[in-house]
Protein backbone atom coordinates (compact mmCIF):
# COMPACT_ATOMS: atom_id res chain seq x y z
CA UNK A 1 0.00 0.00 0.00
CA UNK A 2 1.27 3.43 -0.70
CA UNK A 3 2.33 5.13 2.62
CA UNK A 4 0.19 8.46 2.92
CA UNK A 5 2.51 12.01 2.74
CA UNK A 6 3.59 13.43 6.11
CA UNK A 7 1.37 16.24 7.16
CA UNK A 8 2.42 19.25 8.33
CA UNK A 9 0.39 21.59 10.23
CA UNK A 10 1.79 25.38 11.87
CA UNK A 11 -0.78 26.39 13.69
CA UNK A 12 -1.34 29.19 16.33
CA UNK A 13 -2.17 28.24 19.76
CA UNK A 14 -5.55 29.11 19.32
CA UNK A 15 -8.44 26.41 20.18
CA UNK A 16 -10.62 27.46 17.45
CA UNK A 17 -7.97 25.41 15.36
CA UNK A 18 -8.38 21.95 17.15
CA UNK A 19 -11.20 21.15 14.72
CA UNK A 20 -9.03 21.58 12.22
CA UNK A 21 -6.23 19.66 13.54
CA UNK A 22 -9.29 17.19 14.23
CA UNK A 23 -10.30 16.58 10.46
CA UNK A 24 -6.45 16.65 9.27
CA UNK A 25 -6.02 13.59 11.73
CA UNK A 26 -8.79 12.09 11.49
CA UNK A 27 -8.23 11.96 7.34
CA UNK A 28 -4.56 10.40 7.84
CA UNK A 29 -5.68 7.94 9.94
CA UNK A 30 -8.27 6.56 7.59
CA UNK A 31 -6.05 6.49 5.26
CA UNK A 32 -3.83 4.48 6.79
CA UNK A 33 -7.00 2.07 6.76
CA UNK A 34 -7.40 2.29 10.72
CA UNK A 35 -10.43 1.28 12.14
CA UNK A 36 -13.23 3.74 12.62
CA UNK A 37 -13.55 3.46 15.87
CA UNK A 38 -9.68 3.77 16.09
CA UNK A 39 -9.79 7.11 13.82
CA UNK A 40 -11.98 8.19 16.32
CA UNK A 41 -9.38 7.40 19.30
CA UNK A 42 -7.18 8.69 17.69
CA UNK A 43 -8.38 12.23 16.39
CA UNK A 44 -9.52 12.18 20.56
CA UNK A 45 -5.99 11.60 21.69
CA UNK A 46 -4.04 14.49 19.31
CA UNK A 47 -6.83 16.65 20.22
CA UNK A 48 -6.28 16.33 24.14
CA UNK A 49 -2.88 16.97 23.28
CA UNK A 50 -3.18 19.72 21.84
CA UNK A 51 -5.69 21.15 23.63
CA UNK A 52 -3.27 20.54 26.48
CA UNK A 53 -0.20 22.31 24.84
CA UNK A 54 -2.67 25.70 25.19
CA UNK A 55 -3.68 25.14 28.42
CA UNK A 56 -0.26 23.66 29.89
CA UNK A 57 2.36 24.76 27.70
CA UNK A 58 1.21 28.24 26.50
CA UNK A 59 -0.75 28.80 29.89
CA UNK A 60 -3.98 29.80 27.92
CA UNK A 61 -2.04 31.86 25.23
CA UNK A 62 -3.87 32.24 21.80
CA UNK A 63 -0.63 33.60 19.63
CA UNK A 64 1.94 30.98 20.27
CA UNK A 65 3.02 28.11 17.83
CA UNK A 66 1.99 24.54 17.50
CA UNK A 67 3.81 22.29 15.23
CA UNK A 68 2.02 18.97 14.60
CA UNK A 69 3.18 16.40 12.28
CA UNK A 70 1.57 13.27 11.47
CA UNK A 71 3.63 10.35 9.65
CA UNK A 72 2.75 7.06 7.64
CA UNK A 73 5.21 4.35 8.94
CA UNK A 74 3.47 1.73 7.19
CA UNK A 75 2.69 -0.30 10.30
CA UNK A 76 2.27 2.90 12.45
CA UNK A 77 0.78 6.49 12.37
CA UNK A 78 3.66 8.83 14.54
CA UNK A 79 1.94 12.27 15.36
CA UNK A 80 4.53 14.30 17.09
CA UNK A 81 3.32 17.64 18.36
CA UNK A 82 5.87 20.76 19.07
CA UNK A 83 5.24 23.78 21.37
CA UNK A 84 7.92 26.64 22.12
CA UNK A 85 6.27 26.64 25.08
CA UNK A 86 6.94 26.04 29.28
CA UNK A 87 8.39 22.67 29.32
CA UNK A 88 6.49 19.46 30.26
CA UNK A 89 7.79 17.96 33.28
CA UNK A 90 6.78 14.17 32.49
CA UNK A 91 7.09 12.92 35.79
CA UNK A 92 3.93 15.32 36.59
CA UNK A 93 1.89 14.36 34.00
CA UNK A 94 -0.70 11.94 35.68
CA UNK A 95 -4.22 11.79 35.02
CA UNK A 96 -6.53 11.26 38.28
CA UNK A 97 -7.72 7.84 39.48
CA UNK A 98 -10.93 7.10 37.16
CA UNK A 99 -12.88 6.13 40.61
CA UNK A 100 -12.36 10.04 41.66
CA UNK A 101 -14.77 11.88 39.99
CA UNK A 102 -13.76 15.56 39.40
CA UNK A 103 -13.31 17.44 36.52
CA UNK A 104 -9.97 17.94 34.98
CA UNK A 105 -7.49 15.60 34.41
CA UNK A 106 -9.05 13.05 31.92
CA UNK A 107 -6.76 14.37 28.90
CA UNK A 108 -4.00 12.86 29.75
CA UNK A 109 -5.72 9.60 30.57
CA UNK A 110 -7.54 9.48 26.75
CA UNK A 111 -4.04 10.09 25.48
CA UNK A 112 -2.10 7.50 27.35
CA UNK A 113 -5.35 5.04 27.49
CA UNK A 114 -5.35 5.19 23.22
CA UNK A 115 -1.79 5.86 22.00
CA UNK A 116 0.18 3.02 21.81
CA UNK A 117 3.63 5.00 23.04
CA UNK A 118 3.72 8.29 24.36
CA UNK A 119 7.17 10.27 24.89
CA UNK A 120 7.95 13.79 26.04
CA UNK A 121 11.20 15.11 24.69
CA UNK A 122 12.09 17.99 26.47
CA UNK A 123 15.88 17.94 24.83
CA UNK A 124 15.44 21.18 23.10
CA UNK A 125 16.39 24.34 24.37
CA UNK A 126 12.75 25.84 24.41
CA UNK A 127 9.44 23.87 24.21
CA UNK A 128 8.95 20.22 24.77
CA UNK A 129 7.71 17.81 21.35
CA UNK A 130 5.45 15.14 22.31
CA UNK A 131 5.86 11.96 20.03
CA UNK A 132 2.89 9.71 19.92
CA UNK A 133 2.14 6.54 18.27
CA UNK A 134 -0.38 4.35 17.57
CA UNK A 135 0.02 0.74 15.75
CA UNK A 136 -1.43 -0.90 13.31
CA UNK A 137 -3.06 -4.28 14.56
CA UNK B 1 -21.21 24.15 18.98
CA UNK B 2 -24.62 25.85 19.28
CA UNK B 3 -26.91 25.24 22.57
CA UNK B 4 -30.93 25.50 22.11
CA UNK B 5 -32.66 25.88 26.09
CA UNK B 6 -36.32 24.83 26.85
CA UNK B 7 -38.32 24.25 29.64
CA UNK B 8 -41.30 21.49 29.82
CA UNK B 9 -42.84 21.17 32.97
CA UNK B 10 -40.06 22.42 35.10
CA UNK B 11 -37.50 20.40 33.56
CA UNK B 12 -35.17 22.14 31.84
CA UNK B 13 -33.38 20.81 28.65
CA UNK B 14 -30.58 21.71 27.38
CA UNK B 15 -29.43 20.09 23.75
CA UNK B 16 -26.04 21.48 22.60
CA UNK B 17 -25.66 20.41 18.97
CA UNK B 18 -22.03 20.13 17.30
CA UNK B 19 -18.55 19.35 18.51
CA UNK B 20 -18.18 19.94 22.95
CA UNK B 21 -14.02 20.31 22.78
CA UNK B 22 -11.93 22.89 24.11
CA UNK B 23 -12.78 25.74 22.72
CA UNK B 24 -16.19 25.64 22.70
CA UNK B 25 -16.95 24.05 26.09
CA UNK B 26 -17.22 27.39 28.24
CA UNK B 27 -20.24 28.41 26.24
CA UNK B 28 -21.54 25.36 27.64
CA UNK B 29 -20.51 25.91 31.46
CA UNK B 30 -21.72 29.51 31.11
CA UNK B 31 -25.10 28.26 30.05
CA UNK B 32 -25.02 25.33 33.24
CA UNK B 33 -23.60 28.19 35.62
CA UNK B 34 -26.72 30.36 34.82
CA UNK B 35 -29.22 27.41 35.70
CA UNK B 36 -27.03 26.60 38.71
CA UNK B 37 -26.73 29.80 39.99
CA UNK B 38 -31.05 29.77 39.68
CA UNK B 39 -30.43 26.12 41.21
CA UNK B 40 -32.71 24.31 38.35
CA UNK B 41 -34.15 21.21 40.35
CA UNK B 42 -33.95 19.32 37.09
CA UNK B 43 -31.68 19.46 34.13
CA UNK B 44 -31.83 16.90 31.04
CA UNK B 45 -28.88 17.22 29.06
CA UNK B 46 -30.16 16.01 25.68
CA UNK B 47 -26.73 15.36 23.10
CA UNK B 48 -28.39 13.74 20.62
CA UNK B 49 -27.18 16.10 18.15
CA UNK B 50 -23.36 16.09 19.82
CA UNK B 51 -21.23 14.78 17.06
CA UNK B 52 -18.19 14.81 19.37
CA UNK B 53 -17.00 15.41 23.14
CA UNK B 54 -13.63 15.56 24.36
CA UNK B 55 -12.59 16.00 28.28
CA UNK B 56 -13.26 19.35 28.65
CA UNK B 57 -16.90 18.73 27.75
CA UNK B 58 -16.95 15.68 30.40
CA UNK B 59 -15.15 18.06 33.32
CA UNK B 60 -18.35 20.31 31.65
CA UNK B 61 -21.12 17.94 33.21
CA UNK B 62 -19.35 16.58 35.53
CA UNK B 63 -19.23 20.65 37.50
CA UNK B 64 -22.54 20.66 36.28
CA UNK B 65 -22.94 17.05 38.27
CA UNK B 66 -22.00 18.29 41.26
CA UNK B 67 -23.05 21.70 41.53
CA UNK B 68 -26.52 20.37 41.13
CA UNK B 69 -26.19 17.33 44.06
CA UNK B 70 -25.11 20.12 46.68
CA UNK B 71 -28.30 21.37 46.21
CA UNK B 72 -30.30 18.06 45.81
CA UNK B 73 -30.73 18.67 41.94
CA UNK B 74 -31.37 16.25 39.11
CA UNK B 75 -29.11 15.88 36.38
CA UNK B 76 -30.37 13.56 33.43
CA UNK B 77 -28.30 12.94 29.81
CA UNK B 78 -29.81 11.02 26.91
CA UNK B 79 -29.53 10.62 23.09
CA UNK B 80 -25.79 9.35 23.53
CA UNK B 81 -24.35 8.39 19.69
CA UNK B 82 -22.09 5.33 19.94
CA UNK B 83 -19.07 7.90 19.70
CA UNK B 84 -19.30 10.33 22.67
CA UNK B 85 -21.14 6.59 24.32
CA UNK B 86 -17.56 5.59 23.59
CA UNK B 87 -15.88 8.62 25.53
CA UNK B 88 -17.53 8.36 28.80
CA UNK B 89 -17.01 4.55 28.90
CA UNK B 90 -13.17 4.93 28.45
CA UNK B 91 -13.35 7.25 31.04
CA UNK B 92 -15.52 4.94 33.23
CA UNK B 93 -18.71 8.29 33.13
CA UNK B 94 -21.33 5.84 31.59
CA UNK B 95 -22.33 4.89 35.53
CA UNK B 96 -22.02 8.00 36.95
CA UNK B 97 -24.43 10.23 35.16
CA UNK B 98 -27.82 9.08 35.09
CA UNK B 99 -27.91 8.23 31.32
CA UNK B 100 -31.31 7.66 28.66
CA UNK B 101 -31.71 6.72 25.36
CA UNK B 102 -33.59 9.46 24.22
CA UNK B 103 -35.42 12.55 25.65
CA UNK B 104 -38.84 10.52 26.21
CA UNK B 105 -37.51 8.17 28.19
CA UNK B 106 -35.50 10.86 30.44
CA UNK B 107 -38.56 13.19 31.12
CA UNK B 108 -40.31 9.66 31.79
CA UNK B 109 -37.94 9.20 34.42
CA UNK B 110 -37.87 12.52 36.07
CA UNK B 111 -41.90 12.27 36.70
CA UNK B 112 -41.38 8.67 37.98
CA UNK B 113 -41.17 9.26 41.99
Amino acid sequence: MKRIPTVKLSLPSHPIFLGLIRMAISQVAKEMQFGKKEVKNIVLAIDEACANVIKYAYQGRHDKRIIITAEDKDDRLEVSIRDFGKKAKPGSLRHRPLKKVRPGGLGIFFIRKIMDEVHYDTSSKIGTTLHLIKYKK
Amino acid sequence: MKIKERTEKDIVIVEPSGEVDFYNSSAMRERFDNLTKQKREAILVNLVKVTYIDSSGLATLIELMQKMNKYGGKLKLSGLNQTVRDVFEVSKLINVFSIYPDEQEALKAFMTP
